[in-house]
C-alpha cells in the first residue's frame, strides 16, 4: 500500500517525453510490415511491379481512395461511420458536369463540390443536433443522395463536356505538375490537412476525446454537437473532393461513380490502418497506409493476373486480419 | 419473524460451516480490496455482511462467485477446497448470487430468464419451452410469486424482478445464496416478502450472506454478522450479541474520536454563500431541497444509494434540469443548459462514475487535464502541444500523481492516481464552487488522505466544496455540515463539531 507521505517527485525525473528517437506506434507495425512483405513478394515474382511507372500509377489511382478514407477517418475516429460518401461522389459528378455543360468550369466546381458538401452538412445536423446513429443516418443519405444523383443526371451519363473546361476538369484528375501527378499533390495536401486538424487544434482533439469517451467529453464541457456536425461535414468535403477528381479522370458525370466498392474500400482502409472502429484510436496517417496496401496489394495481383474474384477475397480477408491483430495488441495491453 | 431461529434440523454450530474463506486476498492495480480476510458461513444460518463503501464486500461476494480470481488465501465449501474458474463453476458448486442490479433480460420470459445459460434441450438441441415453463412455475411457486413464468421481464414491477432472480439462483440445487443489498429498490411490502423467502431458504438449510447497508432490517432477520473495514474482517458476531451503536463503530471504526482530528478551518459562514439551492425539485430524484454553500466551507451530503444525491449533484452542474427551484451563484439566478454553462459559471464535478465520466482512460494524461480547456493551448501553428504538457506536468506535481510521464494513457494509471487526474482537470478551469460525487470510491488508504487534503486545500483557499458521500469515515473526516438526504429529501442537518456517527446513520436510514 502506498505511504500516507507524499512524495515528491521533480518532473525532471520524469523520462522525456519526445526523445530523438521517432517513437514508432505499435499499431503501424502490422500494415508497415505488410506493405514491405507485399514489395519484396510482388518485386520477385514480376519484372513490371518495381518500376517508377507502376508505382506512379498506382499512387494516381489511389488519390481518389485516399482523400475518401481521410474524411472516413474522422468518423471512424468518433466512433461513427459514413456511409454516404459513394453516394456523394455520384452526385458530385453529376452536379459538376451538368451544371458545365451551361455554365463552365468555375460554378461547375462551386456547385459540384458545394452539393457534396451539402450531404455532410445534412449528415452533421442529423447527427449532431437530431441526435441520430450515424449508421442510420448515413445510411438513409447512402440512398437518397443516389436516388438524386439519378435524378440530376436523368440516369445516364453526361458526356461531351465543353471545350476548354474538360481540359481544366481532367487536369484535377489527370494532369500533372511536371512530372508530379495533381491528384497525387491534391490528395497529399488533404491528408496533411487532415492531420493537422486531428493533432494540433481543439475541435480534432475533441473528436478523440468523444471516440474514447462521449461522456466525459459531455462531463468536461465539449460541445459534442458541434463537433459531431463538424466531422460529417470533413468527410462530406472530403467525399466530394474525391468525387470532382475522379469525375474529372473520367470527364464525364456519372450517376453510378460511387455506387461501386469505393465506399467499402474506404472503410476498409482505415481499418486496415489501425483506426479502432469504436473510436478514440487512430489517425490519417494510419489510413495512409491503410490505402498503400490496398492499393499496392490489388496492384500486384493485376500484374500476376490474379482474377479480380480472387483479388476480393484477399482484400476482404485482410480487412479482418488486420482488425484481430489490433484486437489480439488492445488485450494484451489490458 | 423471530430474531432467533428455532432450529430445525441443522444447528448452527461449528460443524455444521458450510463455506469457510481464510486470509482471503484481493489486489487491484493501486488497491488492496482483500488484505486476509476469514469468514464463515454455516448452514442455514443468515449471515449479514456489514462494511463502508470500498470495505471489501462486493469483492468478497465476487470472488465467492467466480467472478473474480483470488490473489491469496482458500475458499472451503463443505470442506473441500474449490477455486472456481468462471461464474458457471461457481454455480455448479451450488453457490448461487444476486446482485444489486438485477441480471436480466428485459425482452425475454420469465421462464427464459431462469435458464438463460442452461436451457433445457431435446435431443436434436432444441430448447423445450413447455417442460422448461413448467419447472420455472414450480421455482416461483417456490419463492411465492403471482406471476406465471411466461410473463415478460419487462412487464415485471422490481419486487418480482427480484422473485425471479432467486427463482433463478434456486435452478442449481444452491447451498450458499449471497444477496447484496437485496431490498434497495423494493418497497416496505416486497422487502417483508423477501425477508420470509429468505428465512425459508435458510430453515432449508442455506447458508445465506446477505450484504446491507441498512441496520434496521438486520435485527430480526439475522443470525449472524460479519464486519469489514479497509479489507480486512473485523470480527463476527451473533446478532443477539449486538446493538446498533456496536454496528456503527464495528463499521467506521472507533479509532477516530469525534472532531478531534481536524485541522482548523477556512469555512467563512459570514460571507454571502457562493452558491445556494432553494427548492429544488426534479421528479422521482429529488424534492425541495435547498442550501447555501459559503466559501472555504465544506459541505457533505450523504445518504444511501438511491437517494437522489448523484442527481443533485449533476443537476448543480448542468447535466440535468431541475423542475421546480432555483440555482444562485452568488446573487445572480443562473439557468444552466448544460455543461459548459455550468464550467463557464465557475462549476466543477469530480464524477462518481470515474471510468465513466471523469477520465477518457485511451487518452494521455495531459490531454485529459487540458480537455474542457483545449482552446488556451492555440499558438500560431495549432495546438501548442509543448505548454500542454508543461501545463499537466505542472499539475502532476503539484497532486503528487505517480505517473512515468505527461503523456502515459489515463487507463494506465490506479483508481486514486485517475481521480487525481480528473482533479487537476477541474483545477485547471478557474472553478469556484467544486462538486465531489464519492470521491474516494475504490481509492486506497494512501491516496485517500492525499484526496483529503487537496479538497482542504481547496476549502483554504476559498473555494466552495460540496461533497457526495456514503462513506461515514470520510463523512466525519473532512465535512463542516453534514446534510443527510434521504428518499430525495434532506432530512437533517448536523454541524460537525463531535458529530456523532450513529445519529447519521439513523437519519440516512430510518425511514
Amino acid at each position: 500500500m502506498t505511504a500516507t507521505t507524499k512524495t515528491q517527485e521533480p518532473s525532471a525525473q520524469r523520462p522525456a517525453q519526445s526523445s530523438w528517437l521517432p517513437k514508432i506506434d505499435p499499431s503501424v507495425i502490422g500494415p508497415g510490415l505488410a506493405l514491405i512483405l507485399m514489395f519484396i513478394v510482388y518485386s520477385i515474382a514480376s519484372p513490371h511491379f518495381l518500376t517508377t511507372q507502376n508505382i506512379t500509377n498506382v499512387l494516381v489511382q489511389s488519390a481518389p481512395l485516399l482523400i475518401l478514407a481521410t474524411g472516413q477517418t474522422f468518423a471512424l475516429l468518433m466512433g461513427g461511420l459514413d456511409l454516404s460518401q459513394g453516394s456523394i461522389i455520384s452526385l458530385v459528378s453529376v452536379t459538376a458536369a451538368s451544371v458545365m455543360m451551361n455554365y463552365g468550369i468555375v460554378p461547375a466546381a462551386i456547385l459540384g463540390i458545394g452539393s457534396g458538401v451539402a450531404v455532410g452538412v445534412v449528415n452533421g445536423l442529423l447527427v449532431g443536433r437530431a441526435k441520430i446513429q450515424p449508421f442510420i443516418v448515413t445510411l438513409g443519405m447512402l440512398y437518397m443522395v443516389a436516388g438524386l444523383a439519378m435524378v440530376v443526371s436523368g440516369g445516364s451519363t453526361i458526356f461531351g463536356l465543353p471545350h476548354p473546361d474538360v481540359d481544366i476538369f481532367f487536369w484535377f484528375g489527370g494532369g500533372r505538375i511536371g512530372p508530379v501527378p495533381v491528384p497525387l499533390v491534391i490528395a497529399v495536401l488533404l491528408v496533411a490537412v487532415a492531420h493537422f486538424i486531428l493533432v494540433r487544434t481543439a475541435m480534432g482533439r475533441h473528436v478523440f476525446a468523444i471516440g474514447s469517451n462521449e461522456q466525459v467529453a459531455v462531463m468536461s464541457g465539449i460541445d459534442v454537437g458541434r463537433v459531431k456536425i463538424f466531422i460529417f461535414v470533413v468527410s462530406g468535403v472530403y467525399a466530394a473532393l474525391a468525387g470532382f477528381l475522379l469525375s474529372g479522370r473520367v470527364i464525364s458525370g456519372q450517376p453510378l461513380l460511387g455506387a461501386g466498392d469505393l465506399l467499402l474500400q474506404s472503410i476498409g482502409a482505415v481499418i486496415i490502418g489501425g483506426t479502432s472502429i469504436f473510436g478514440g484510436r487512430g489517425g490519417v496517417l494510419r489510413t495512409l497506409l491503410g490505402v498503400l496496401v490496398i492499393g499496392f496489394m490489388v496492384n500486384g495481383l493485376n500484374l500476376l493476373a490474379i482474377s479480380t474474384f480472387t483479388q476480393q477475397v484477399i482484400v476482404g480477408a485482410i480487412i479482418i486480419l488486420s482488425a484481430w491483430v489490433n484486437s489480439f495488441r488492445r488485450r494484451k495491453n489490458r | 419473524m423471530t430474531p432467533i431461529k428455532p432450529a430445525a434440523d441443522f444447528h448452527p454450530n461449528g460443524e455444521d460451516v458450510v463455506l469457510q474463506l481464510s486470509g482471503l486476498k484481493k489486489e487491484f492495480p493501486g488497491v488492496k480490496a482483500l488484505d486476509g480476510v476469514d469468514f464463515e458461513l454455516r448452514r442455514g444460518e443468515v449471515h449479514a455482511l456489514l462494511g463502508a463503501n470500498g470495505a471489501g464486500k462486493s469483492t468478497l461476494i465476487k470472488i465467492v462467485a467466480g467472478l473474480y480470481q483470488r490473489d491469496g488465501g482458500t475458499i472451503r465449501l463443505e470442506g473441500q477446497e474449490v477455486s472456481f474458474g468462471s461464474t458457471a463453476e461457481a454455480m455448479q458448486a451450488g453457490i448461487g448470487i444476486i446482485y444489486q442490479d438485477f441480471a436480466l433480460v428485459p425482452d425475454l420470459s420469465v421462464a427464459e430468464n431462469i435458464f438463460l445459460g442452461q436451457e433445457m434441450r431435446n435431443s436434436l438441441g432444441l430448447v423445450q419451452r413447455a417442460a422448461q415453463e413448467k419447472a420455472a412455475q414450480e421455482l416461483l411457486d417456490m419463492v411465492g410469486a403471482n406471476f406465471a413464468a411466461t410473463a415478460l421481464v419487462s412487464s415485471l414491477g422490481s419486487g418480482q424482478r427480484q422473485q425471479v432472480e432467486i427463482a433463478k439462483a434456486l435452478r442449481n440445487k444452491v447451498k450458499v445464496l449471497i444477496l447484496d443489498e437485496p431490498t434497495a429498490s423494493l418497497s416496505h411490502g416486497e422487502a417483508e416478502r423477501l425477508f420470509e423467502i429468505i428465512r425459508q431458504l435458510a430453515d432449508e438449510g442455506v447458508g445465506i450472506i446477505y450484504v446491507s447497508h441498512r441496520l434496521e432490517e438486520i435485527a430480526p432477520l439475522v443470525d449472524r454478522v460479519t464486519a469489514l473495514r479497509d479489507g480486512v474482517s473485523v470480527g463476527s458476531y451473533p446478532t443477539a450479541a449486538l446493538d446498533r451503536q456496536k454496528i456503527v463503530s464495528l463499521i467506521t471504526g472507533s479509532e477516530r474520536p469525534a472532531g478531534a482530528a481536524r485541522p482548523a478551518r477556512a469555512a467563512r459562514p459570514d460571507l454571502p454563500p457562493l452558491l445556494s439551492v432553494q427548492g429544488l425539485s426534479r421528479a422521482g430524484e429529488f424534492d425541495d431541497v435547498s442550501f447555501a454553500l459559503h466559501p472555504g466551507e465544506i459541505l457533505v451530503l450523504t445518504g444511501l444509494v438511491g437517494a437522489g444525491r448523484t442527481e443533485l449533484a449533476e443537476t448543480l452542474f448542468g447535466v440535468r434540469h431541475a423542475d421546480a427551484g432555483k440555482i444562485r451563484l452568488g446573487e445572480k439566478i443562473v439557468h444552466q443548459k448544460d455543461t459548459r454553462d455550468a464550467i463557464r459559471n465557475g462549476i466543477a464535478l469530480i464524477p462518481e462514475d470515474r471510468r465513466g465520466q471523469g477520465v477518457s482512460l485511451m487518452l494521455p494524461i495531459d490531454e485529459n487535464v487540458a480537455l474542457p480547456i483545449l482552446r488556451r493551448f492555440r499558438g500560431p501553428f495549432g495546438l501548442a502541444r509543448r505548454r500542454i504538457g508543461a501545463h499537466a506536468d505542472q499539475l502532476i506535481d503539484r497532486l503528487s500523481i505517480r505517473t512515468p510521464n505527461a503523456r502515459t494513457l489515463a487507463g494506465a494509471l490506479s483508481g486514486g492516481n485517475q481521480q487525481k487526474v480528473v482533479l487537476a482537470k477541474w483545477l485547471s478551469t478557474d472553478a469556484q464552487v467544486f462538486l465531489f460525487d464519492e470521491p474516494t470510491q475504490g481509492v486506497d488508504v494512501g491516496a485517500k488522505a492525499e484526496i483529503y487534503a487537496l479538497i482542504e486545500g481547496l476549502a483554504a483557499a476559498g473555494r466552495a466544496i460540496l461533497i457526495v458521500s456514503s462513506d461515514l469515515e470520510e463523512v466525519l473526516a473532512v465535512a463542516d455540515r453534514v446534510l443527510a438526504m434521504r428518499a430525495g429529501r434532506i432530512v437533517e442537518e448536523f454541524e460537525n463539531n463531535a458529530l456523532p456517527a450513529s445519529r447519521v446513520v439513523d437519519a440516512i436510514t430510518n425511514g
